[in-house]
């Protein structure tokens, strides 16, 4: 049987990254194939090649045993390659029948053929035996019916090849089933589908082959048959967790911080844990477990339903982040050009943000022989590599501006750090130097939350490890049972829960 | 390495953010050249005095609304407090006894000034703070009120028979020698210097204007490290609607009377002013310095087309293109960056 899409010796280069290197997979109609990897491994990157939105630096893409090149997606998606993002790209203020035909509307002289419209998309929905209606407006459908109408589009285009990003992470068991009916159909149609998801149990009930990447590198591909998730998750992590994070020994002292049955509705519940002076706590758990959310609702920025937050020992009722750090609790979020970041401005105007206000002079003038010289020892200290403190920052590296904004919190006398993805995006030197900081400030007598999906990151730093699923705090690892084995465990719904 | 190629595209940046900047100087100049080989009167030092006396008011405008535009907001209700602060500011003063003493005439003018500001601007900064009204809509609504509060608190017609006292604040000079007796130095220009300069302060050097910029720069951010950004929308506002009113006194003022229909499109002349001197309407940059350049411009413009005997009407659609152009460069300059 010949492959419908091959990837043939494909690398991808950014400025200072090689993403991919030399990746080559065949993917076979009616073949649902697995493609794991932890972040950064190079799974987006290779999607986004598959379907149009890079170009390789090396290496070409095989549909139906032709070289072809993609101009842009919708060149790809005109030669019948979807894709359903974990995001899903629903209009919602258009009907079902709107949605299905978004971008292919089929016409009448110069007019929009309606009737044609909705007959096609309520054939198509009655094919797949859901019970949508195709004059519905999106926005009343829920998430898992969004999704249905996401695949009736995918039929509608009559793609050959389908990639899913976890299509999963937003349903219930229930609904995880009718998708997988339906995922089932399009096999049969041998519709080539590229299935992408952390969790274990769907890939051992779902998938025919797996593929498996790391470092931008495939590793393995197996069938799905003849391998284990212990397998999998072996070559998943694969490197050696080694000097890299610089581990050392912590003396983990007095409580910081305790939250006590904290709920926000439909984000997680009853959460406790406690945190303490001199320990970098690992909170682990797939994207979307609710980690963030937690995080940010202990930081003053989301308003809990229910439970107590207590920072040394006395509770504290935060009503915004402003309260948050009056208690000396600092924050590094995960999305560094959104919350973390004002991009036009410069260094220093970053850095002293928090603390302008401490510093100010008599009828709140701001002090700008302190503003300028903390930053000037914070650059130094820290090693940011920037020209001046009155460069933008925008210019400057990943790593050097998540330099910047731990320095904030340091200027902001921080002494509760807590860290979302902190070395997201930045390069393995940027990471080591970063780690370097995280030691000498929990060495300091200083108290780290860091929430990370990089795992071996986790394993690499942590004193102790929380792990969360679906909004629970799942289990609780101690310094000498944090690995791979045991987190995933926790994280995932394992579908044999003796293999791990 | 990085850091020398951070230093070159910084380099480059500096060029060109300088040029950038500094355009709207460049442009002052030429304009004043262009006018004085036009005219030999405009470079007169008595023009050049009159003609401060003529960006008086939109000066006033534009400072309100460079703080406002920082947080990536709008207020085009200025010009309509402008006037319902004068037509009340003319009502009241009508009331008070003929030999007023100019102190306190001052005072009063200044009070309701502030009294009617403060009203309007925590009107505005609720709606747009606290519910969340997207600022166009809100102010276009406080606009409306504003204005229809003129018609019905004057009757209609224009407020009249005031004192020559009244008129100190806006029309009179101080420094009178016997060669000029209608004296050289425009009360109205020292006011708005020194509000101008205050307020220059307060945004360039205070820990209010720090934040004010943080939340123009990006407002999750300023929220997330311990800035109350509804306070500082709501003050901005304030701020805002405080200079509008002011600057409807000093428009009354000089005009010894309180007209229900006066300043109407001025906020239109103060918007260009504050886009013109480099204020980006996306929010996060600019400053009062910089939107006093762009008065000036819109006043030579003005000033100039007068002294050549151009139809008046002329006026506001060349303001209108300047408003244009000036928005585009900024888009443009925007663009570049993403």
């Amino acid at each position: 049987m010949e492959p419908t899409l091959q990837a043939v010796n494909i690398s991808k280069i950014f400025p200072g990254v090689r993403a991919l290197k030399d990746v080559s997979l065949d993917f076979y109609p009616g073949e649902v194939h697995a493609l794991l990897g932890e972040n950064g491994a190079g799974k987006s990157t290779l999607i986004k090649i598959l379907s149009g939105v890079y170009t390789p630096s090396e290496g070409y893409v095989v549909l139906n045993g032709n070289k072809i090149e993609f101009n842009s997606p919708h060149d790809a998606i005109l030669k019948g390659i979807a894709v359903i993002h974990q995001e899903l790209s629903i209009a919602n203020d258009l009907t079902v029948a709107e949605n299905i035909f978004l971008g292919l509307e089929p016409t009448k002289g110069k007019l929009l053929d309606r009737a044609l419209m909705n007959k096609t998309s309520q054939e198509i929905l009655d094919f797949m035996q859901v019970d949508i209606k195709a004059t519905t407006v999106a926005r009343d459908l829920t998430v898992a019916q969004q999704q249905m109408v996401e695949i009736a589009k995918v039929i509608n285009k009559k793609a050959q090849v389908v990639i899913m990003d976890e299509p999963t992470s937003s349903l219930s068991e229930h609904e995880i089933n009718a998708l997988f009916a339906q995922i089932n159909n399009l096999r049969k149609n041998n519709v080539t589908i590229i299935y992408i998801s952390h969790r274990m149990a769907e890939i051992f009930e779902m998938c025919d082959r797996a593929s498996v990447l790391r470092d931008g590198q495939t590793i393995i591909t197996k069938m799905v048959k003849e391998t284990t998730e212990s397998e999998l998750v072996a070559n998943m992590v694969g490197r050696t967790v080694g000097d890299y994070y610089n581990r050392q020994v912590h003396t983990r002292g007095t409580e910081m911080l305790r939250v006590e049955g904290l709920s926000r509705k439909g984000e997680f519940h009853d959460i406790s844990f406690s945190a303490y002076a001199g320990e970098i706590l690992g909170i682990s758990g797939l994207v979307g477990a609710g980690r963030t959310e937690v995080m940010e609702t202990v930081f003053g920025a989301r308003k809990a339903d229910s439970g107590k937050v207590f920072v040394n020992g006395e509770e504290v009722n935060f009503t915004s982040p402003r309260d948050a750090i009056r208690h000396k609790i600092g924050m590094v979020t995960e999305d560094r050009r959104r919350t973390g970041l004002m991009l036009k401005t410069t260094v220093k105007t970053n850095m002293v943000l928090p603390s302008v206000s401490m510093h100010a002079t008599r009828f709140g003038f701001a002090n700008r022989i302190w503003e300028s010289n903390t930053a000037i020892e914070m650059v130094r200290k820290l090693r940011v590599k920037t020209p001046s403190i009155d460069t933008v920052i925008g210019n400057l590296s990943g790593g050097n501006q998540q330099k910047v904004i731990l320095a904030k919190w340091l200027v902001a006398e921080s002494n509760i750090l807590i860290l979302d993805e902190p070395t997201r995006g930045i390069d393995v030197n940027a990471k080591s130097e970063f780690y370097a900081l995280m030691n000498d400030f929990v060495a300091r007598g200083g108290c780290i939350i860091m929430v990370s999906s990089e795992m071996p990151e986790i394993i690499g730093i942590s004193d102790r490890v929380l792990v969360m699923r679906e909004g629970h705090i799942s289990g609780e690892l101690s310094v000498d049972e944090i690995n791979e084995h045991s987190i995933i465990k926790l994280a995932s719904i394992s579908s044999n829960p003796d293999c791990a | 390495m990085a850091t020398l190629e951070e230093g070159l595209t910084r380099g480059s940046e500096k060029f060109k953010s300088f040029a950038k900047k500094n355009i709207i100087v460049f442009v002052l100049i030429l304009l004043c050249i262009g006018f004085a080989i036009g005219n030999s009167a405009f470079l007169k030092a008595a023009n050049l005095i009159n003609l401060t006396t003529q960006m008086a008011i939109n000066a006033m405008l534009s400072v309100g609304l460079t703080y406002v535009i920082i947080l990536g907001g709008i207020d085009i209700s200025v010009g309509a407090v402008g006037a319902l602060a004068g037509v009340i500011t003319a009502l009241v003063c009508r009331m008070l006894p003929a030999g007023v003493s100019v102190p306190l005439m001052v005072t009063v003018q200044i009070g309701m000034g502030l009294l009617v500001g403060i009203i309007f601007g925590s009107f505005n900064g609720y709606i747009i703070a606290k519910l969340k009204v997207v600022p166009m809509i809100a102010t276009l609504a406080s606009l409306s009120i504003a204005r229809g509060l003129c018609y019905i608190f004057s009757g209609g017609t224009s407020v009249s028979g005031l004192t020559d006292t009244y008129s100190w604040l806006g029309a009179s000079r101080l420094f009178k020698p016997a060669d000029k007796p209608t004296g050289w130095f425009p009360v109205i220009t020292i006011v708005v210097i020194i509000f101008v300069f205050l307020m220059h302060m307060l945004l360039s050097r205070t820990v209010f204007g720090r934040h004010v910029y943080a939340t123009g720069s990006n407002i999750n951010v300023a929220h997330l490290s311990g800035v109350n950004t509804t306070k500082i929308t709501f003050r901005a506002h304030v701020i805002c609607s405080v200079m509008a009113s002011l600057g409807g006194v000093l428009n009354s003022s000089k005009l010894q009377n309180g007209q229900p229909g006066a300043m109407d499109g001025y906020e239109m002349f103060a918007i260009a002013a504050t886009v013109l001197g480099g204020t980006s309407l996306t929010g996060g940059s600019g400053s009062v310095a910089r939107a006093m350049i762009g008065c000036a411009v819109i006043a030579v413009i003005n000033n100039g087309m007068n002294l050549m005997h151009i139809n008046s009407y002329w006026q506001k659609a060349v303001i209108g293109g300047i408003i244009l152009l000036a928005v585009i460069l900024d888009m443009a300059q925007k663009k570049k960056k993403v």
